[in-house]
């Protein structure tokens, strides 16, 4: 019997391709996780621990002899004291060596291409000799007054001036001062009217602390149509150091910018000292750290940048510095506020801001989380103990706008 | 490496002229005792304690303290069988528990209490928990996530506890202790066991991360940093649209090269004494989502997060509105964890929501809008779309309050279109900076290998000649002073 043929159903076998599958090859890096970003396996040449060392030595060596002027300016930079003597010595030697063998040249080149520093000059204003007239043996490069203050054009650097003595304040200050923020008292003529048109100049400076409060009121200033607002702060700088910036004569050039009175700065709100619980150089050398010949420089330096703005038609506000968590730094905030209030009383047109106690805590000591005039508790002071928070410096700022506002007789919007 | 603190700061920031003696002196040190197990230990963790130190002497016993409670703890977790398994969670528990509680309560103590103060609405005279001075530890969130990772690892058996000494130099070694990258003890353990006095050094490639990381710092972020982010940030309410606009920009290019260059700076320093850590970026900046974001920056956190947070949260495996609530937390913790503020946790949040929509759409594929988005021709346009989305996230966390970045946003498109404070030729600069940071950071990953390669044939005391010349430049071309890096301040 013939079997039927059993119905097989075809079954698609997919085609087999003689012709080898392409596989592109990949590329393995051993442990890539642990290769540095856009870095590749590369072998190269190894070193021995010993043979590193040696290239660490050799490295800074070829750093330091190419960058032997940023060396002296770094050993000038050093807490004042025999450290910074020794290492001055040694950086100028090397310095020299280097400028003979022509070695700072590239530097030099860099630097002068990038970084333009300003002649550093300072001018006293036209009512310092009426009203606060100061020895200003500081730091300061020059010092000269804006009373005997050329026509544009002439040089201002060959007319020095001799200033008279010191007003007799005493040198030491034993207890807290807490002067109430004031407005300056009627001796000074009316200030002018501020519109839209003619709007009310503003300059912040100062450092950290000064651009915290600086910055937030230009918020507050910024609601109305009646300011222009410079902010110029420098973080990490003081009074103590003109080495390191030279805030005499930095406010010296924003008064003197431009001969146009116009554009001359009206209130100008400042706020340094966090970074000045260090020694200074004085006429006769070093002075430690808050002792009496260091506070009577102190108040010098503090006087002279007060004269700097004393000019008709201009407010300076000294904002003091708040309580501080350290206590040799408390110290000093302590000193250094005493002098400001007693300087500001001596010149008619400025106002010593005390915000000690806006940031007291119930105790009277230092607080990091305050009560604030809107009745909650907010975080005042950043964790450094020194720097107050945004928050805080609102407040601040509004005690400083409320009296520039007072000043000029400035409407609420 | 020949820079200056301001005057008064005690900082050991690695481009200081204190950190480089530092840094050869102990070399000099370690070349002497490589190979001497204790003995290197003992001298790196005197070292590390030196170096932390400096910043804040106080600050050494908290250290010290962390260092001992997670070396006894999980020596304690290791010791117990399996058949304590109950006692091994709890101990577990109370390991992550007094990690947490250290690190909240430096970091985040005043956030909550104030935060709690707010939510009973309690007489701010007598707020339920007192408000207190705390100074933050620098470095504090670093070690800590270190330490948990130490902790954790022993506990699920993926470690073996080692002695007192090795975890002191794990959490101290001063190279990433104060911004990391974050170590796990896996990685890092294996290599101090097996260091030995004849481990040749790729001193080619320190040279060229440490090299690459000081120009990052000292020249790309402190140029930015004083040109155009601190200024139009601290005056946002006055800057024109263009400025804003160049600031949100420079800030992104700022914190990326801050950071980046801080690691790199720390992996060279690292690889010069014998360790290799991992990588924290990867051009992140080259992204084209921000799942891809994830991937590329900070990936030592993203991983520590992955496999720390949310995968024990349940990660995905827990259905879909799990896995949601999970990637949120899981980012605005993340937020949380650079800083105790809301700027921080609204950035954690913002990423944590754009992560989502992305998972979500990847989740629902439809098929013409999937092959869309992934043809090459898409590409370009999900780059520009990512980073715009994390240049305006980075706005929340710069800014020093809520108001202000919302603010700073409003000025992006009401503010006046013009009138910079801006010479035009720092714009023109600064165009340039920002321009040149993405194509480098587009360009195929070996660029630069011509120099590590041609660095790699050189003698060690050429290729530290040659390093030497670069760190001149540096300075030249930097500030005077350097600022301490972002990320120290988390």
């Amino acid at each position: 019997m013939r079997r039927r043929p059993v119905f097989r159903r075809p079954v698609f076998r997919r085609p087999v391709f003689s012709r080898p599958v392409f596989r592109r090859p990949v590329f393995r890096r051993p442990n890539a996780r642990l290769q540095p970003e856009g870095s590749a396996a590369s072998p190269g040449r190894t070193a021995t621990p010993g043979q590193v060392l040696i290239s660490l030595v050799v490295c800074l060596a070829v750093a330091g002899m190419l960058s032997t002027a940023r060396l002296v300016t770094m050993a000038e930079r050093q807490e004042f004291g025999s450290t910074r003597e020794n290492w001055l010595e040694a950086a100028n030697t090397l310095h020299e060596s280097a400028t003979r063998l022509k070695l700072d040249r590239p530097a030099r080149t860099i630097e002068n291409l990038l970084h333009n520093d300003r002649a550093t000059e300072v001018v006293v204003g036209e009512l310092a000799d009426e009203q606060g007239p100061i020895d200003k043996s500081t730091g300061s490069t020059l010092i000269k007054n804006a009373g005997s203050r050329p026509v544009s054009g002439d040089s201002v650097a060959d007319t020095p001036t001799t200033l008279p003595a010191t007003p007799t304040v005493p040198p030491t200050i034993a207890a807290p001062t807490t002067v109430p923020p004031t407005t300056v008292p009627p001796t000074l003529p009316p200030l002018r009217q501020v519109s839209p048109a003619d709007p009310i100049r503003i300059w912040a400076g100062g450092d950290s602390l000064g651009e915290y409060v600086g910055s937030r009121l230009q918020y507050k200033v910024a609601d109305h149509d009646l300011s222009t607002f410079t902010l110029d702060y420098h973080i990490s700088t003081g009074i103590a150091r003109p080495d390191y910036f030279d805030w005499p004569a930095n406010l010296s050039n924003v008064m003197l910018a431009n001969d146009d009175l116009s554009t001359r700065p009206e209130a100008i709100v400042y706020m340094v000292g966090g970074n000045d619980d260090q020694p200074m150089l004085g006429p006769d050398g070093k002075l430690a750290t808050n002792s009496t010949e260091w506070l009577q420089e102190y108040r010098t330096r503090v006087a002279l940048m007060m004269d700097i703005t004393a000019y008709p038609g201009i407010r300076f506000y000294w904002v003091g510095l708040p309580p501080m968590q350290d206590d040799r730094r408390q110290a000093v905030a302590r000193n250094v506020n005493a002098i400001l209030a007693e300087e500001a009383a001596l010149r008619d047109w400025v106002t010593f801001v005390d915000i000690v106690p806006l940031l007291l805590g119930p105790d009277g000591g230092y607080q990091q989380y305050i009560v604030g005039p809107d009745g909650e508790p907010h975080k005042a002071r950043e964790g450094d103990g020194v720097h107050v928070t945004a928050q805080a410096s609102q407040w601040i700022s509004t005690i400083v706008w409320d009296l520039i506002r007072s000043d000029w007789a400035i409407a609420a919007p | 490496m020949i820079l200056e603190a301001a005057p008064q700061e005690p900082n050991m920031l690695f481009p200081t002229f204190t950190f480089a003696i530092f840094f050869l002196v102990v070399y000099a040190a370690h070349v002497m005792l490589r190979g001497r197990g204790t003995s290197w230990k003992l001298f790196m963790v005197a070292a590390s304690a030196v170096f932390y130190g400096w910043w804040d002497w106080r600050f050494l016993g908290l250290l010290a303290g962390s260092i001992l409670g997670n070396w006894a703890l999980a020596a304690l977790l290791y010791r117990l069988d399996r058949q304590r398994e109950l006692l091994r969670r709890l101990l577990s528990a109370l390991a992550v528990t007094l990690n947490l509680a250290l690190l909240g309560f430096f970091k985040y103590y005043g956030f909550f209490s104030l935060a709690v103060l707010d939510a009973l609405a309690a007489e701010p005279t007598a707020p339920p928990l007192p408000l207190l001075n705390i100074v933050l530890p620098v470095g504090i969130s670093f070690f800590t996530f270190q330490a948990l990772s130490y902790v954790v690892d022993v506990s699920r058996g993926k470690l073996e506890p080692v002695n007192l000494l090795d975890v002191a130099v794990f959490l101290s070694f001063f190279p990433q202790l104060v911004a990391g990258p974050i170590v796990r003890a896996s990685e890092f353990l294996p290599q101090l066991s097996s260091q030995s006095r004849s481990d040749p050094i790729m001193s080619h490639e320190a040279a060229w991360l440490i090299g690459r990381g000081l120009f990052k710092k000292v020249v790309i972020s402190s140029y930015l940093a004083q040109t155009i982010v601190d200024p139009v940030f601290a005056s946002t309410s006055v800057a024109s649209r263009a400025d804003l606009w160049l600031a949100m920009y420079s800030y992104a290019i700022q914190i990326y090269a801050d950071f980046s260059g801080y690691t790199d700076i720390a992996i060279g320093l690292a690889l010069l004494l014998g360790f290799r850590f991992p990588q924290n970026f990867d051009n992140p900046y080259r992204a084209t989502s921000i799942r891809d974001f994830w991937r590329r920056w900070h990936q030592t956190l993203s991983r520590w997060l992955r496999d720390y947070l949310y995968i024990p949260l349940g990660g995905s495996r827990k259905g879909k509105i799990l896995t949601y609530r999970n990637l949120m937390l899981t980012m605005v913790l993340g937020g949380l964890w650079h800083g105790a503020a809301w700027t921080f946790v609204s950035w954690g949040a913002i990423h944590g929501i754009v992560l989502a929509i992305e998972r979500l759409s990847t989740e629902r594929p439809r098929r013409g809008r999937t092959e869309l988005a992934q043809s090459p021709a898409f590409q370009p346009l999900r780059w520009f779309v990512t980073f715009h989305i994390v240049c305006l996230a980075w706005i929340f966390f710069r800014a020093g309050s809520l108001n202000q970045a919302l603010d700073f946003l409003t000025g992006l498109i009401q503010a006046p279109p013009t009138g910079s404070s801006i010479q035009p030729s720092q714009i023109l600069l600064l165009i340039l900076i920002i321009v040149g940071a993405l194509i480098f950071q587009l360009a195929p990953p070996n660029f630069g290998e011509r120099i590590r390669s041609s660095l790699s044939r050189q003698h060690p005391v050429s290729q530290g000649a040659a390093l030497g010349a670069w760190f001149a430049l540096v300075v030249a071309l930097g500030p005077q002073g350097v600022s301490p890096f972002i990320y120290f301040q988390f």
